[in-house]
Order: structure tokens, then C-alpha cells, then sequence
């Protein structure tokens, strides 16, 4: 803890609701850095949405245990619609990582463009039909074990269709913040993992 | 927000911003500049969306006003707010600014309504920019009515996706969206939050103002008091309520904290059955305090505020204890106003004139009263206090 080098400042972490928390999904699991308040809605709206990409450190700043972790493991996460990513100029996930030396595999990628935000609860749960396996013989495979990348966790539809296309039945999946919503809809299958966020 | 990399991370590349600018806020400090991959933008009007160091913010293509009606009102103006309204556009159309100098309750949005006819008539862009976005809609519909057939646009957080029309109602937020857009730009209550004191807002409404501005506040700041002491700011001065009678100046009584309760008890009891609205400087004081006298409270987080002032205002709560939050912009008719801890530092001299600026506002009750409980006389209190009976030798009143 003393040798974390928080890029937040004291107020801005005190509005940061940390969570740490494991659930089982179905025999999966998730692993929930923070709560999607107000705050971190904003956070992610400035860094993804005003390109703010000076923030990109502070998603996992004061997570030194979890960085090491995520150094063992074989990160992978969904690719981001290219026009998207040339709109704005970066692909979020990546430059997260890129901050803290680590790198991500992009064995996934959307049909079409299809931002959550933008639809109602119905639609986004159909966001599964739209994601498809990238094929990509010349990437290598790290060592570790596999762990699904995802920044905001609201109906765990994007999860779920990301889970359904791992061929590593023993993937787990680690989302940057959940909403309460999720959160409180699956209080029942909070767990306690050994080790994951200790 | 602090924003540093360890030595653990790769430290993206930052140029040097020393020199830069940004030529949408006008931040040249180069700590509050970004990099994207050697591209620096500012950060410090990000939140606008972000623009590039060297960029030019995109300039609006705003139509050119049609209006060719006439102006309705309720009621007529006053002689006072007549001269004040014909001052202020004969000023206006010298290419002079203004600075209107009202007291609560004076009808100063109304005396603004002749110069915003004039430079609308003569094809020219005009904006009315608040601080607060429930404002701009109250501000929007007023002027909707006093301009049949305009076109006004309010442009607020929710309501952005029409930004142009023949008057725009704004937050001063939003100006970033009009950079050289208007001959006219009126900016109420300037000394309110979160315009106050802010550098970028102030910034983006001179960018946003080609022409000439109207500036209207009961509390002017000290930047625009030293202009208009310079000669750099001409104004207007309106001290004198519609209804012809004093602005209600606040009795002061000197109580230890926990003696005030019961001197508040005292006053609600005796004001009985009208309708009072109780100011306490904190969210927390404020529920303690609605607890104790069974009413509601209404202060920044409260979920439900638009139904309980819905309620108060239809008289279904005879007692409405607030923070700062109603300080400004509702008028309740024959309202009496009580302040607990009154010398508490979030009391400024500006926030105790507008809360006194509520009381006594309708022509059927125009001498509301004002009290305050203090454990001491502050700074706040007595600049108040002295602030208002200047302003009422000055007029002579029926």
C-alpha cells in the first residue's frame, strides 16, 4: 500500500467507490473493480467520450497488487468498432493497459457498430449476436490463464456473449466497474475468491 | 484531478506546452495541458470536448434572426423600469456595455425585453445566458410569452439537440458552443455559481460576444464594481420593486446557537398562517431541523425538489426549511424569510441579499420580513444589511 502511487487525488478517490468483489456467473467468474456511480460514469464519459486519454492511468491507479496479477494472466478483450477507434482517435482498453505496461489480445470483434449506451435493456442484450471471433493465426499465445477485459458491466450481456466464444472453459472476466443495477441483481452470487483482488 | 505516472508505467510522451494556448478557454498553462501520442490538447476545457492545441474551435453557422411582432406584457412597465429599460438600450446601441444594477424583485428580466427587440429587429444574434439550468427554462418560457411567434431555443444540459433559433436561453456552460455567435449577450446573475470567480466561463462568454453585453445582478462582484468605478462599464442602477414599497431589510437577533431554535419557534408561531421558508447553512442542519418542526426540507440532493416546491408553492407546506439552494430565482408570494446561524461563513453578503430578496415580492403583500439568528454579527450580515437600506434612501417610495 505505501509504495501505490495513486494518480488520483484524495477528493476524486473518496468519490471513487471501490468494490473488489468476485461473483459466479453461471460457473464463470467475474471479478468487479468499482461500482458505476455518478463519478465513475463521468470519469469514463470525459476519458472515452471527450477523448480525455490523460485519464487512461487512473482506471487502475492504486492497484499495484492487481497489475502484478494482471501481469500472469492472458488478457483479452473485445475490439472496438474501427471507425469508433479512428474517431476518436484511440481504442480506450489499450491505452488503460498501455499505462501499466500490459497488453491485451483482440480475439473478438463487433459485426456492427453498437454502442450499450445508446439502446434500451431490451436491445442491448443482443449485442451477443453481434460479436464474432476474430481469426488470427500469427497471434501468439501468452502463457496464463485467460482473463476477459471489459470496462463497464451493466446488463452482462457483452460478457456473456464474450464468455459463449472463449474456448478456455476456465476464462474468467474482470470489468473495471459494474453497474448497481447488476451489482444488486446478482448480490447472490458474490463469492470469495482466494486470491484474485487480495 | 492529480495526474502523475509512476515508475511502473511508460510515460506517454508529452511535448513541451510551454507557449501553448488554447483558442477555445484561453489556458496557457502548460500543466494543464494533455498528450495524445505527441498531440497536445487542453484539458482544461475537455469537458467541451476536446480540442487539440493549434485547433480552432469550429465556429456555429447561426441563422439570422426574424422577428417582426410586437412585445406582450401582463402588465405595463413601471415609470422607474421605463427609464432603466430605455437607458440601458440607448447605452446598447452606442456599442456600450452595461451592467444593470437591479434589486431582487425589480423586474429586471423584463426591462431587458426593449434592447432584445431592438437587435432582434435589426437581424442581429442576441443570447440570454444564466447560471442555472432550471432557470433557463423558467427564463426561456418568459420570453417565449413576451415574444409570440420568436423562436426561443433553450440550450441546457437535456436540452442540446436544437442549439440555434431566433433567441437562444442558455447556461453560460454552453456558450462554449458559440464563439463569436452573438451582437448581443445578456448574462444574468454573473455573481452566482458557478460563473462566479471561474475563469474558463468567463472566458468562453467574452469569445461567445461579438458585440455588446448586458450584465444584470442584485449583488455585483468586485470585478465588475472596479469597472464601473473606471468608467469602463456603464449602469443602470433599479433599487425600486414593482409595487412601489421599501425592499424588506433584515432584523437581526443575537442568540447563542442553541437559543435560536426557540426564537425561531417564537417567529414561526407568531408569522402564523403565512408561509415561511427557514435558510440553514447545511444539507445536515436542514434535516435536523425539518425533523424537529415536522416540515420538509429541500436542499442540492434532494431527489423529489421540483414536487416539494410544486407543494410549497400550492401552499400545501406553511414551513420549508432550505439551504443556499432556493437562495436565488423563486418567488413565492407573501413569503417570510428566516435565516438560522445567519454569521455562518456559506452566508455571503451576496447570498444573504438574495435570500432577503424573497420575501415581499407580490403586490398583495409587499412588506414581507426577514429575520436572522446569529451568534454574532457578521461581516456578511451587516454589508447586507447596509447594502439594502443604501439602496432604499436612494428611491423615494408611495
Amino acid at each position: 500500500m505505501l509504495l501505490d502511487d495513486d494518480c488520483l487525488c484524495p477528493e476524486c478517490r473518496k468519490r471513487v467507490q471501490e468494490l473488489k468483489q468476485t461473483y459466479r456467473i453461471e460457473g464463470r467468474f467475474v471479478h468487479v473493480l468499482y461500482v458505476y456511480n455518478e463519478f465513475m460514469e463521468q470519469l469514463f464519459f470525459q476519458y472515452k467520450e471527450d477523448r480525455d486519454i490523460a485519464l487512461a492511468p487512473l482506471f487502475l491507479s492504486g492497484q499495484s497488487r492487481l497489475i502484478r496479477r494482471l501481469r500472469g494472466c492472458r488478457i483479452a478483450a473485445l475490439a472496438s468498432w474501427p471507425e469508433k477507434t479512428l474517431q476518436r482517435g484511440f481504442d480506450p482498453l489499450t491505452e488503460i493497459l498501455r499505462a501499466w505496461n500490459l497488453e491485451a489480445d483482440r480475439p473478438w470483434h463487433k459485426t456492427r457498430s453498437f454502442k450499450q449506451s445508446e439502446n434500451d435493456p431490451g436491445t442491448r442484450k443482443e449485442v451477443g449476436h453481434l460479436i464474432a471471433c476474430t481469426p488470427d493465426t500469427t497471434r501468439q499465445r501468452r502463457p496464463g490463464r485467460l482473463l476477459i477485459l471489459d470496462d463497464v458491466l451493466t446488463t452482462g450481456a457483452t460478457l456473456d456473449a464474450l464468455f459463449s466464444l472463449c474456448p478456455d472453459a476456465q476464462a474468467e472476466a474482470l470489468v473495471l466497474a459494474a453497474h448497481p443495477l447488476w451489482l444488486k441483481t446478482h448480490k447472490k452470487d458474490r463469492q470469495s475468491h482466494p486470491v484474485f483482488f487480495r | 484531478m492529480k495526474h502523475k505516472f509512476p515508475e511502473t508505467t511508460r510515460k506517454p510522451a508529452v511535448p513541451d506546452c510551454a507557449g501553448l494556448a488554447c483558442s477555445r478557454c484561453g489556458n496557457t498553462n502548460p500543466a494543464l495541458f494533455g498528450s495524445d501520442h505527441g498531440i497536445p490538447y487542453c484539458r482544461r476545457c475537455v469537458a467541451f470536448s476536446r480540442l487539440d492545441a493549434g485547433a480552432q474551435p469550429q465556429i456555429p453557422v447561426l441563422k439570422e434572426p426574424a422577428w417582426e411582432g410586437q412585445i406582450h406584457l401582463d402588465f405595463a412597465l413601471t415609470p422607474f423600469q421605463q427609464q432603466a429599460s430605455d437607458q440601458i438600450l440607448d447605452w446598447l446601441k452606442q456599442g456600450e456595455s452595461v451592467f444593470c444594477y437591479a434589486a431582487c424583485g425589480s423586474g429586471k428580466t423584463e426591462i431587458t425585453f426593449a434592447s432584445i427587440d431592438w437587435f432582434l429587429r435589426h437581424r442581429q444574434k442576441v443570447c440570454f445566458a444564466i447560471s442555472r439550468r432550471q432557470v433557463v427554462l423558467e427564463i426561456g418560457a418568459r420570453l417565449q410569452k413576451a415574444f409570440p411567434g420568436l423562436d426561443v431555443v433553450c440550450v441546457c444540459e437535456g436540452y442540446t439537440s436544437v442549439t440555434d433559433g431566433d433567441l437562444i436561453v442558455c447556461t453560460t456552460h454552453q456558450l462554449y458552443r458559440y464563439p463569436g455567435a452573438f451582437d448581443l449577450l445578456i448574462l444574468d446573475e454573473l455573481d452566482a455559481f458557478p460563473y462566479r470567480g471561474n475563469a474558463l466561463l468567463e472566458h468562453l462568454a467574452a469569445k461567445a460576444c461579438r458585440g455588446v453585453k448586458l450584465m444584470l445582478s442584485a449583488t455585483p462582484d468586485e470585478v465588475s464594481l472596479s469597472e464601473i468605478e473606471a468608467g469602463r462599464l456603464k449602469v443602470a442602477r433599479l433599487f425600486r420593486r414593482p409595487h412601489g414599497q421599501p425592499l424588506p431589510e433584515p432584523r437581526f437577533y443575537l442568540r447563542p446557537v442553541w437559543l435560536q431554535i426557540f426564537g425561531l419557534l417564537w417567529q414561526l408561531h407568531r408569522m402564523a398562517p403565512r408561509q415561511v421558508l427557514v435558510f440553514v447553512p447545511r444539507i445536515r442542519d436542514g434535516n435536523r431541523l425539518s425533523r424537529l418542526l415536522g416540515c420538509p426540507c429541500i436542499h442540492s440532493q434532494s431527489p423529489d425538489k421540483d414536487d416539494i416546491m410544486r407543494r410549497f408553492s400550492g401552499k400545501e407546506y406553511r414551513v420549508l426549511v432550505s439551504t443556499t439552494l432556493l437562495e436565488r430565482g423563486i418567488t413565492v408570494p407573501s413569503v417570510q424569510v428566516i435565516v438560522l446561524r445567519a454569521d455562518h461563513p456559506v452566508f455571503t453578503m451576496a447570498s444573504l441579499v438574495q435570500i432577503f430578496g424573497r420575501a415581499g415580492r407580490s403586490f398583495d403583500d409587499p412588506k414581507g420580513e426577514c429575520l436572522c439568528f446569529a451568534a454574532s454579527l457578521s461581516d456578511s450580515m451587516r454589508q447586507s444589511a447596509d447594502l439594502l437600506h443604501q439602496m432604499n434612501e436612494s428611491v423615494s417610495f408611495v
